[in-house]
């Protein structure tokens, strides 16, 4: 096998952004406090960061928000310009960054087609010749000629994914541009990235906070922290480490008190293990459990705890509260136990709620995230369709023969 | 395959090299600016016509109302036309320095999104109101083959004043579209500093009456008057269609000339140094 060549290098680039950057300000106020106190305004998004990028490789970028993927990859497409350092690639790159950056809501899907398409930097023949394919594989033949301000926010996505998927550069960057659009959409673009990266020219750099899509789009991924590499590895060893550093953080949420204290509020959720152990990471079939905190600053009749767990996308999938209790005054521990639930893997998030009878006293959304890992099923005997709902929980059944 | 670098110690002129590169992007700025101004209008393209139509009778009226008696012309119709030669022109000079300095504040979404050479875009909206110059410009002249009103045409005049005020108006509109990120006033500003050039230029205001009360009198007024690089080239313009007699003042002209020449370097050279500024002050 010949030896693959570096197709994109970053090397030693840091990026230096000024707080409140404008001019107007700079000229005014800054010069001004700056006759008292020379205050440091500074702040560093990305610090030294050196990497290759081999042909054909498809690299995950994964960090935390703000920990300088995006401007990281704003560098790299020509965006914003280093502080230090350069980056260097061969071939033609296209940034994929925000899904139809540059529609006009006036123009007809298929003007927005060229318009968008020239942005990406295709010449307008290119666009031309590959017109029927965007706009089958958009599946929007119907509503090509109707002005894109008339469509739903999934057609929308749906036709501008289309064009870039048909951009045919030797680099993609994209940017958490599969976490639009129905599932069966996203199904399709992921796929159509596979067939793109199948003959093993094309190179990607891939954001995603989707640790599914990471494993199995990518080869290799790089973890963001804080403006510099943790770790440039293969895939799975830095998930894990990204997944991780998550769990160790995740039950420190600071939760926010509600601004007038009445009854009550909650103090702190946990997310443990059968074992007591914090930890957001759990496997399909272990038992995990939902510890909350509750401060009761009088005694109240009626007092309702609940929890609600949803998807990623925020898909509410049930509800659980406690009956109406009697707290005393005093720190109560509220405990909920998963029990017999079986998500499917992935991650989902936790709703707390305190009440009194309608009124809610105190209300945190997505106050935990949880994530559940793949594993070997307990139930071997029976066909599991891990795409078709959030539940694995399976149903009893009968079988009698009638005729 | 093509390499490419990006570093932080760039030649600023390098984006000019992608220009190329994004023609089809130019084009379809154009054609988007074109569309969205005219659909859901009821005159549609008309309104090219009709609004410099309407400032003409305003202007022409009052210019006929102030100046009767005190020039040699003194009828209505010359005044349409002598005031109308003016607003045409002006309509370009206004239209491309407003038009170019919002047009990074208005892409503001793709700017932060996409990489292109960002000069297309002040480049890209002075195109249209060359368009509606066109079209009015014709209009001007079949309305004067209407009405027998004498028109008198000197193309290479007429070419060269036309390129040095497109030449400047695109200087003030690529220098205003990066002044305009950095500092919101000029949006603000701009409609009144327009205001105070129309009517120091030589287009409402009879230049014969200036000359008769004022440079006579003061011919320091006059060298400051033209030390506008605009003043000569609107006057040269009007006297284009106007005027059977142009004696044009090649001294004048070459000092707009260079002046455009100096500003459209300048205001490209300072556009592209902070280019890469526009996106981190959005």
């Amino acid at each position: 096998m010949p030896q693959k060549k570096v197709i994109l290098r970053v090397s030693e680039v840091s990026k230096k952004f000024n707080k409140n950057a404008t001019l107007v300000s700079d000229l005014w106020i800054t010069s001004w406090k700056n006759i008292f106190k020379k205050k440091n305004e500074e702040f560093w998004a990305l610090r030294n960061i050196n990497f290759e990028i081999l042909q054909g490789d498809r690299i995950g970028l994964v960090g935390k928000n703000g920990s300088g993927k995006s401007t990281l990859l704003k560098i790299i497409s020509n965006i914003i310009r280093p502080t230090t350092g350069y980056v260097e690639y061969y071939g033609r790159l296209s940034g994929l960054l925000e899904v139809g950056a540059g529609f006009h809501g006036d123009l007809s899907g298929r003007e927005n087609i060229f318009l968008y398409g020239s942005i990406l930097g295709m010449q307008k023949k290119e666009i031309k010749t590959k017109l029927d394919e965007i706009i089958a594989f958009s599946e929007l033949e119907k509503f090509i000629d109707t002005p894109v301000k008339h469509y739903s926010s999934g057609m929308y996505v749906r036709l501008a994914f289309s064009v870039a998927a048909h951009l045919d550069p030797d680099i993609l960057l994209l940017d958490e541009v599969l976490a639009v659009g129905d599932i069966s959409f996203q199904k399709k673009c992921i796929l159509k990235i596979k067939d793109l990266i199948k003959d093993g020219n094309k190179t990607i750099l891939f954001v995603s906070h989707n640790m599914h899509q990471v494993l199995s789009l990518c080869n290799k991924a790089i973890l963001l922290h804080n403006g510099t590499i943790e770790q440039y590895d293969n895939t799975e060893k830095v998930v894990e480490c990204y997944l991780s550093k998550f769990r160790e953080n995740s039950n420190e949420n600071n939760i926010t008190r509600p601004d007038e204290i009445t009854l009550g509020y909650i103090e702190k959720v946990e997310v443990k293990s059968q074992h007591n152990e914090n930890s957001s990471h759990f496997k399909i079939n272990e038992p995990f459990k939902i510890v909350i905190t509750v401060s009761i600053e009088k005694e109240t009749e009626g007092m309702v705890v609940s929890i609600g767990i949803s998807s990623e996308t925020e898909i509410p999938l049930f509800t659980s509260w406690t009956k109406p209790l009697n707290l005393q005054k005093g720190k109560h521990q509220v405990t909920f136990y998963s029990n017999d639930l079986l998500l499917v893997p992935g991650n989902y998030l936790i709703n707390v709620a305190l009440a009194v009878g309608d009124v809610a006293l105190h209300y945190l959304p997505n106050i935990r995230r949880i994530q559940i890992e793949e594993t070997v099923l307990p139930f071997q005997d029976r066909i599991i369709n891990y795409k078709s709902g959030f539940l694995l929980n399976q149903m009893e059944y009968s079988i009698n023969k009638i005729d | 395959m093509k390499k490419t670098i990006i570093s932080s110690g760039q030649n600023i002129f390098h984006s000019i090299y992608d220009i190329p590169v994004f023609s089809g992007l130019f084009r379809y700025l154009v054609f988007r600016d074109f569309i969205i101004r005219y659909r859901n209008t009821f005159l549609g393209i008309g309104w090219s016509v009709f609004r410099p139509l309407l400032q003409i009778i305003l202007f022409g009226s009052v210019s006929y109302l102030i100046n009767k008696g005190r020039t040699t012309h003194t009828d209505l119709l010359h005044s349409f036309f002598d005031v109308g030669a003016g607003i045409i022109v002006w309509q370009l000079i206004s239209s491309i320095t407003t038009e170019g300095s919002n047009a990074l504040l208005q892409n503001s979404s793709i700017i932060s999104k996409i990489y292109f050479p960002r000069i297309i875009l002040p480049l890209a909206s002075s195109i249209l109101p060359l368009v509606d110059f066109i079209i009015t410009f014709l209009i001007f002249i079949l309305i004067a083959l209407f009405t027998n009103y004498p028109i008198h045409f000197h193309i290479l005049y007429f070419t060269i004043s036309i390129l040095i005020l497109f030449m400047l108006s695109l200087s003030f509109s690529i220098f205003l579209s990066v002044m305009n990120v950095f500092f919101r006033d000029i949006k603000l500003l701009l409609p009144y500093v327009l205001q105070v050039v129309f009517f120091s230029l030589p287009i409402f205001i009879d230049i014969e009456i200036l000359r008769s009360e004022l440079f006579s009198h003061y011919p320091i007024v006059e060298k400051i008057y033209f030390l506008n690089p605009l003043a000569y080239p609107v006057l040269l313009f009007k006297k284009t269609l106007l005027s059977s007699n142009l004696d044009a003042d090649i001294f004048k002209l070459l000092y707009s000339f260079i002046g455009g020449l100096i500003l459209l370097v300048f205001s490209a050279f300072y556009f592209q140094k902070k280019e890469r500024l526009i996106v981190e002050y959005f």
